[in-house]
């Protein structure tokens, strides 16, 4: 009755999300699981209008509102960032301006465009963080 | 059983059914519709975006086909020029409206990578940047569009609001290859469809107002039904009572039906002898033998206790006498069972009325049949008997089984009664009256039709009657009229006999005059007989209407029946010299027949002055005692009897 019930409410929650956020919380999943795969206590910080609604729909990492406590960090824009929560984190921008214009800070750049879910992420960065992504994702690689 | 007045009920249940029927058929395909009509729209887009995509190639071409084909590399000018791509990025901007949600260019990078080359997109959140890299989400479709380099379109489905996107290839920059993007959204096509599922929902609720009314007309249908049950059958019998007879009265056709009365004999000794219950019993037994020997168009009334109406449809295969012999004896032969393993039968005591069409009213039918009970039960009962009518009794008693044999042994004398035409001088043809010689004694139609009328032997006599109407005119080469009732075509049989012998005289058909009496009302919209009426005269044979003037007679007939002569009434003719309406009457039905091309004969010319009249008043014909009377043979010249007169003197 219990799987039932929950199966009823899944259905009830994929009725009522729409296709973009679906998108967004899957590719969320996607980037987490590429960029920290080895690390079982993620920790996620979120200052983005855009992405807001993710720790909705993902449950299984850990999210903070302290920058400086995050792996992950999803904003808006980088300038609202303190600095020491830039270097030796994993930022990720929401704007392509702000991951053209600061290839120096971002790891990369995630969002949706003309309903397209858009990834890219950036080579030296990357590199710096000694990430090595599988060469089937070398397209999103810029 | 008949249930008068409640067929329109049953005629209205099957017309909404079919109603329903039809808006469930296009409900069910209904999205059929849909999709043709998407499909259609869908084309009508693409036809637009392709135009789109041709006049912004044509654009570009005049913008960039200069720089490109002399430098070569349309990047590496783009990427200096921030100016030119402005202006391209403007040029897609102004395609961009509800419809057209997106309008970009792409081209594919040396590493196979998509990227932006331009953008119209105004809202920056959506603008893709030059050289951007670009991930569409049916990249295979993308692949395949780029590999044959040709104008592809595919649906979207996984992405909101987006319902088509085109590519088209631009031909325009060496070196790559690019492609103008056209994303559309669904709001043309919801709009569309938005309609379309809008009249969905009416033909939804059309089904379920259809249903509804349906139910709504079953319900009343069923209290109608059961309220008619109880209020016009006999609870016992399951025959319909007084009171149904009392409604039929006012509308029934006497044409259409011969009037029975049905007596059981005896019957009070049953209920006394036996009680009422075995009475009861006994009367439902032979109620239902009755309903199972009539067909269902017949009637059965229980006229009073033990005594039941019958109305009998005219139009049987099966003759009258044979009917109620099969009726008779399936009465006396139903049996009841009683407690003590003994049966119980009864007699019957019939009395028919062949003719009711004859009589005033249904009352005046049913009293005659009646009249013949009370003979039949007063010869001793258990038997049936026809009535006849006073004229005929006047003439002298004929038994049916007398007329039978006569028929039988071709007893039957054509009596001729010459027609003068006016205009010849002459008699020119000659109406057949059928005469029965039994002996000495020369029976008149009138003392013998209506004992065999609808029977097997009325039918071999028409046909006796046509047969040797036509030898007669196969030797003479004369024109002859027979009389026929207008209702003896109801008669399936009766005309099938007469239409065989008329075919097989191919050559002859035109000297048979088919004379329609006027005894009885034809009506205009008894097509039945109008169109085997009609039958005889396209192949050849003329008809005339007898006794005009009179009777049923009225001036519709020349419209429905286009007869080829009026025959004026006796009555009329006879007062041509006393009144003078009588004569504005003839006056007129013959200025009205000559006028639409109707020949005219008047009957019953007894006298000089009459005749002279009606040369005079334009009539065609005359016939009557002063022409000649019927005789055995064909009187050659007119006025044998009374000596030749001057005519031309008239």
């Amino acid at each position: 009755m219990k799987k039932m019930v929950l199966l009823f409410l899944l259905f009830i929650w994929v009725g009522l999300a729409s296709n973009s956020n679906l998108i967004k919380a899957s590719l969320f999943s996607w980037i987490v699981e590429l960029l920290e795969r080895d690390n079982p206590y993620v920790q996620i910080y979120i200052d983005s209008k855009e992405y807001q609604d993710i720790p909705k729909y993902v449950k299984k990492y850990h999210f903070t509102r302290n920058c400086l406590d995050a792996d992950l960090l999803f904003v808006d824009t980088i300038k609202d960032l303190p600095k020491e929560c830039i270097y030796g984190h994993k930022v990720f921008v929401t704007k392509y301006i702000d991951f053209v214009q600061n290839r120096d800070k971002v790891v990369g750049a995630f969002f949706l465009q003309k309903g397209r879910p858009t990834l890219i992420f950036n080579k030296r960065l990357l590199k710096y963080f000694g990430i090595v992504l599988p060469p089937k994702y070398d397209k999103y690689i810029d | 059983m008949r249930y008068v007045g409640l067929k329109k009920y049953l005629y209205f249940l099957i017309l909404i059914f079919i109603m329903f029927l039809l808006t469930a058929f296009l409900y069910i395909k209904f999205d059929q519709v849909l999709q043709t009509t998407s499909d259609e729209f869908q084309n009508l887009k693409v036809h637009e975006i392709e135009h789109n995509a041709l006049s912004i190639s044509r654009i570009l071409r005049f913008l960039v086909g200069d720089l490109s084909s002399s430098s070569g590399d349309i990047l590496k000018i783009l990427r200096k020029n921030d100016l030119l791509r402005h202006t391209i990025d403007t040029l897609l901007s102004a395609f961009i409206n509800d419809e057209n949600r997106y309008v970009y260019i792409v081209y594919e990078d040396k590493g196979h990578n998509f990227r932006y080359l331009a953008d119209g997109s105004m809202d920056k959140k959506e603008r893709g940047f030059f050289g951007q890299k670009f991930f569409p989400l049916q990249e295979k479709k993308w692949q395949k569009a780029f590999n044959l380099d040709r104008t592809t379109i595919f649906m979207q489905e996984s992405i909101d609001n987006l319902w088509i996107t085109m590519l088209a290839p631009l031909h325009i920059f060496k070196n790559i290859k690019s492609f103008l993007v056209i994303d559309l959204s669904t709001m043309a096509y919801k709009n569309v469809k938005s309609i379309f599922l809008k009249l969905k929902h009416f033909l939804k609720y059309l089904i379920i107002f259809f249903i509804a009314i349906f139910l709504l007309i079953a319900t009343l249908y069923f209290f109608l039904y059961r309220e008619y049950r109880r209020t016009f059958l006999d609870p016992l019998t399951g025959a319909y009572n007084r009171e149904f007879l009392t409604q039929l009265e006012k509308n029934i056709d006497l044409q259409k039906y011969i009037v029975a009365m049905i007596d059981l004999d005896y019957f009070k000794l049953i209920n006394d002898l036996y009680g009422h219950d075995v009475g009861d019993e006994m009367l439902k037994k032979i109620a239902k033998t009755i309903i199972n020997t009539i067909s269902y168009k017949d009637i059965l009334i229980r006229y009073g206790g033990d005594e039941f109406l019958l109305l009998l449809q005219k139009d049987k295969k099966e003759d009258f006498k044979s009917f109620f012999d099969r009726l008779h004896r399936n009465i006396n032969e139903t049996a009841l069972s009683l407690r003590d393993s003994s049966t119980l039968k009864t007699t019957s005591s019939i009395g028919i009325n062949l003719m009711p069409n004859l009589e005033e009213s249904l009352s005046d039918a049913i009293k005659k049949a009646d009249m013949e009970l009370y003979r039949a039960k007063n010869s001793g009962r258990n038997r049936f008997k026809f009535y006849e009518t006073q004229d005929r009794k006047v003439g002298g008693y004929i038994s049916f089984n007398k007329i039978s044999q006569l028929v039988k042994e071709g007893n039957i004398e054509l009596h001729f009664q010459p027609i003068y035409n006016f205009r010849t001088k002459q008699i020119d043809r000659y109406e057949a009256l059928a005469r029965l010689r039994d002996g000495d004694t020369l029976y008149l139609p009138h003392q013998f039709l209506i004992a065999i009328f609808q029977t097997n032997v009325y039918r071999e006599f028409a046909k006796q009657v046509v047969r040797q109407a036509f030898e007669v005119i196969k030797k003479e080469r004369v024109v002859i009229s027979i009389n026929f009732n207008k209702s003896d075509f109801l008669d399936e049989e009766y005309f099938k006999t007469i239409k065989e012998l008329i075919e097989r005289n191919k050559s002859y058909r035109q000297f048979l005059i088919l004379e329609l009496l006027e005894n009885e009302e034809l009506k205009i919209d008894d097509e039945k007989i109008l169109d085997k009426i009609k039958y005889f005269q396209r192949i050849g044979c003329k008809i005339a209407l007898d006794d005009f003037g009179s009777g049923y007679s009225n001036f519709n007939y020349f419209l429905t029946l286009e007869p080829d002569i009026i025959k004026l009434d006796g009555s009329l003719i006879r007062q041509l010299d006393t009144n003078p309406n009588a004569k504005k009457l003839i006056q007129s039905i013959v200025l009205f027949a000559k006028h639409i091309g109707i020949e005219t004969i008047g009957e019953c010319v007894e006298d000089e002055k009459t005749l002279q009249i009606m040369e005079r008043l334009n009539i065609d014909g005359a016939q009557g005692y002063f022409i000649g009377k019927p005789m055995p043979y064909l009187q050659r010249e007119p006025f044998e009897v009374f000596g030749r007169i001057d005519t031309d003197a008239a």
